[in-house]
């Protein structure tokens, strides 16, 4: 069970992640963070020529990339680096430029097996959702473990008989993924928490 | 009672030995399980005793006997389980357990009843779900098996199963095993995590139940409906609850959309109901809640004004002390939310249950299918029984709620709405309210009358199904009435009985004859001068008209006879419904008391057919404070001119309603809302 990994990605969801990240994931073939290189054609509009045209370029690749997902990569995470931009073509009759740009970024992919921390988003009888950073995770009541017992009212939740355990929206939970689907544009993953050390790890509210 | 039960115990062992015998051990390691948890469970109950020891007081004995017969239940349940764990093969035995287990579920509920019990019951309780979740989690591969059984050869099963249990479901963590899968979330199966696209369609696509109100991308297979309905069933009763799904238009409210309210109509809806536009944004409120009353509300974004029905929120949050609500409608989803917005505001009673066209399986029709509900413990209000092909028996029919004109005009009704006439339901005994008084006694029926307390005895026997329960309160509300039918249907029919009215006499329980005789109680006529009209006269027995047949089948209670008198011509329908309505004008709220002979008072729907058309009244509006017989204007009228005169305007509707026969109080609400 390899959770040192999620420290990090907590770090790196916030942003403030600086320094070398290798590729990520360890040894035994447990990677959801990886440390790739990725082309772009990047439109710039002439206003922008100047002496700053290269930050120009690398903000809007920042803003363009950060956040989206492609089911081939999974979530761009952070750009970290911009390794070349290729020489500027004028596109005809418009007059915005086309750079090639090569850079170099975090990505998120999820594959089955894997461990992660995530947070409940929502409760009802057939299972919970949760999210970690940008993928959507269902767990199936299948999957809880068979003390946990659906608790319906104002705030529904899966608790045990003697209620020490109990998952509700906001908690956080630590799942490991059963199966994932990868659309062009979305990654969505089938959890469970139904193994050792699996389960709650935080009441909603609870410091992180 | 004890030998009975005792009897029925020694029965099960001799079964499960026999069984046993038959069987050989052949899962040694089941058994060891088995072993341990019946240890741990020896422990709790000496716990258990010591608890219900300090409970004390004079009812102990009896509290002390109930424990053990639920104990005894939940034993009998735990051996046929372990039936079903030996190996037996069978869907008997399976169903057995899920019958105990319903009974059980009646006697903890019971027992939960007492005061002071919690800890024991809890105890209990906690036993139970062990026992049923075993249970369940042997009948998933009981099914399994069968599957795998039947393309084996048959002749060579009886060990193989065994030594080929499959090892897969312990690497994913689960207790059972795909395929099948249960269902998919976002196309992927969520106990597995198989993509649908890799497994060969050999399942039906009609198995599967899309759920899309609870995740858009979420469908699941019919045999995990089934477990996931039968698993709610155990929570809700448990909870000593019933599930209760309701409809929304004409039944909790009624909506028109802004263009076909006409304009005198919008006038009156913003005098009567504290209206303006100007006050409001995007769904707010229009009319601030007024004492309990219900209010109007203007959806702009949808386009529409919406009336809840008078004691609309009251009657949801007493149902849901008792039943588990679900909103189904035909509507589409975002009116659905945002009429379960306008119901529920907090969101508690309904969260997310809340079913729209969108979401049911079928297009002109509801079913059950999608509300994850045991169809024995779901009562349905709706107001069109088409709809519920599959469920009649369930179904509460209530009477259409047509406020707007346009609701009217949508059923070809002839007949003005509540709007035009200026009235509304009564909170007080409108039909929520007697809906209300039904549901109620329907779930006390269903947790505490006598086939509950037969059950709780017999634990093998069937559950109460709120079917019967709803079918044998109906049975009593015209019980002591034998009923005479005259021009109600031609003379000369070979079969009267056929006639949906007289079938709706008989089911709701009153003796139907062809003819007069002592006997009868009433004469049901649509006309006052046919021989048995007369003989109903001489011999002062009641003349009535069918709708009281019908009135008595949506107030569910006897109604009034003297309401439903038979008319001597051809009179206009003019009344809309059989509940009680009130008059609701744009002035000051008042009480006020009916003298009996007050031309405005006293509105008892139904009875107008004979109601003579008085003559108008021009601008009654005389506030009569107190609710002694002495009239007198306690209090001075506070509207302006304006207000008298927009009452004015409709003096003739108002008085043509109203009954002679007026009893009682009456509520006359209004705003005080200056136009």
């Amino acid at each position: 069970m390899r959770i040192a990994i999620l420290g990090c990605a907590y770090a790196v969801f916030r942003g403030d992640w600086v320094g070398s990240f290798s590729a990520g994931g360890t040894e035994n073939g447990s990677k959801m963070f990886f440390h790739i290189y990725l082309d772009r054609n990047m439109q710039l509009h002439p206003r922008h020529f100047g002496p700053h045209l290269r930050d120009k370029l690398i903000a809007k690749l920042i803003q363009d990339v950060e956040g989206t997902c492609s089911g081939r990569h999974g979530f761009v995470v952070a750009v970290t680096a911009v390794e070349t931009i290729g020489s500027g073509l004028i596109r005809d009759g418009t007059g915005f430029v086309t750079f090639p740009v090569k850079y170099q970024c975090v990505v998120f992919r999820p594959f089955k097996g894997e461990i992660l921390e995530s947070v409940v988003t929502m409760v009802n009888k057939m299972g919970f959702f949760a999210e970690a950073g940008p993928v959507q995770i269902f767990v199936s009541n299948h999957l809880i473990p068979d003390d946990m017992v659906f608790q319906s009212g104002d705030v529904p939740s899966y608790e045990t008989s003697d209620g020490s355990v109990r998952i509700q929206k906001d908690s956080e939970v630590r799942l490991k993924i059963v199966g994932t689907r990868v659309d062009a544009t979305e990654i969505f993953c089938i959890g469970t928490i139904k193994d050792d050390f699996l389960g709650l790890i935080g009441d909603p509210g609870g410091a992180t | 009672m004890e030998s009975e039960e005792d009897a029925n115990m020694d029965d099960l062992l001799f079964q499960t030995f026999s069984a046993l015998e038959a069987n050989g051990v052949d899962s040694g390691q089941e058994e060891e399980d088995e072993e341990v948890e019946e240890e741990e469970e020896e422990e709790e109950e000496e716990e258990l005793e010591v608890e219900v020891e300090e409970l004390g007081g004079e009812d102990e004995e009896e509290f002390l006997a109930e424990v053990e017969g639920v104990e005894e239940d939940i034993e009998s349940v735990r051996e046929l389980v372990g039936k079903l764990q030996e190996g037996e093969d069978g869907d008997d035995i399976a169903a057995e357990v899920e019958e105990a287990g319903k009974s059980v579920e009646v006697g903890l509920g019971e027992l939960a009843g007492v005061e002071g019990s919690g800890s024991a019951v809890g105890k209990l309780r906690g036993r139970f779900g062990e026992v049923m979740d075993r249970f369940q989690a042997l009948k998933g591969r009981i099914a399994e098996e069968n599957v795998g059984r039947r393309s084996e050869d048959s002749l060579k099963r009886r060990r193989v199963d065994v030594a080929e249990e499959p090892t897969v479901p312990a690497e994913m963590g689960a207790g059972k095993m795909c395929p099948p899968h249960p269902g998919y979330m976002f196309d992927i199966c969520f106990r597995c995590g198989a993509e649908k696209s890799t497994i060969p369609n050999n399942e039906p696509a009609q198995d599967r139940v899309g759920l899309r109100y609870i995740h858009e991308r979420l469908e699941v297979s019919e045999l995990e409906a089934s477990r996931v309905r039968n698993a709610e069933l155990r929570r809700v009763t448990g909870k000593q609850k019933l599930l209760l799904v309701v409809d929304l238009d004409h039944t909790m409210l009624n909506s028109a959309r802004f263009t076909e309210v006409p304009l005198e109509e919008r006038t009156y809806l913003s005098t009567a109901y504290h209206g303006s536009n100007s006050n409001n944004i995007n769904g707010a409120c229009v009319g601030q809640q007024q004492g309990n009353m219900s209010s109007l509300h203007q959806l702009t974004s949808l386009g529409m004004w919406t009336k809840l029905r008078p004691f609309a929120h009251r009657f949801l949050e007493e149902a849901s002390k008792l039943y588990e609500m679900y909103v189904y409608t035909m509507g589409e989803r975002a009116y659905a939310w945002a009429m379960a917005k306008l119901l529920d505001p907090t969101g508690q009673l309904f969260g997310d249950r809340i079913i729209s066209q969108t979401d049911s399986t079928k297009r002109h029709t509801k079913d059950l299918d999608v509300v994850l509900g045991s169809e024995s413990a779901v009562v349905i209000l709706d107001d069109t029984e088409a709809v519920w092909p599959n469920h009649r028996s369930n179904l509460i029919l209530m009477e259409r709620y047509h406020f707007f004109t346009s609701s009217c005009n949508q059923f070809r009704l002839r007949t003005p709405s509540l709007a035009q006439l200026h009235r509304d339901e009564s909170e007080i005994d409108g039909t929520l309210a007697n809906t209300l008084r039904t549901l109620k006694e329907i779930h006390h029926e269903f947790f505490n009358g006598q086939r509950g307390k037969i059950m709780k005895r017999r634990p093998l026997q069937e559950s109460p199904d709120v079917r019967e329960v709803i079918r044998s309160i109906r049975a009593k509300l015209l019980a002591d009435c034998s009923i005479v039918f005259s021009r109600v249907f031609p003379t000369g029919v070979k079969h009267p009985e056929f006639h949906p009215l007289w079938q709706l006499a008989v089911e709701l329980g009153a003796r139907c004859r062809t003819s007069c005789d002592r006997s009868t109680t009433h004469v049901v006529a649509l006309d006052r001068g046919t021989d048995k009209a007369r003989w109903a006269k001489q011999h002062g027995i009641f003349l009535v008209h069918p709708r009281w047949v019908e009135a008595a089948s949506y107030q569910w209670c006897r109604p009034h006879e003297g309401d439903y008198p038979v008319s001597d011509g051809s009179s206009a329908q003019t009344v809309t419904t059989f509940s009680r309505n009130i008059l609701v004008e744009p002035v000051v709220i008042e009480i006020r008391s009916n003298a009996g002979d007050d031309p405005l008072g006293e509105v008892v729907s139904g009875s107008a057919e004979v109601a003579p058309v008085v003559a108008p009244v021009i601008a009654p509006v005389v506030d009569l404070g107190s609710d002694k017989s002495e009239a007198g204007p306690l209090l001075e009228m506070k509207s302006d001119k304006e207000n008298i005169a927009s009452t004015a305007e409709n003096p003739n509707q108002d008085s043509g309603l109203s009954s002679p026969d007026s009893a009682g109080e009456d509520i006359l609400i209004t705003s005080g809302l200056e136009i």
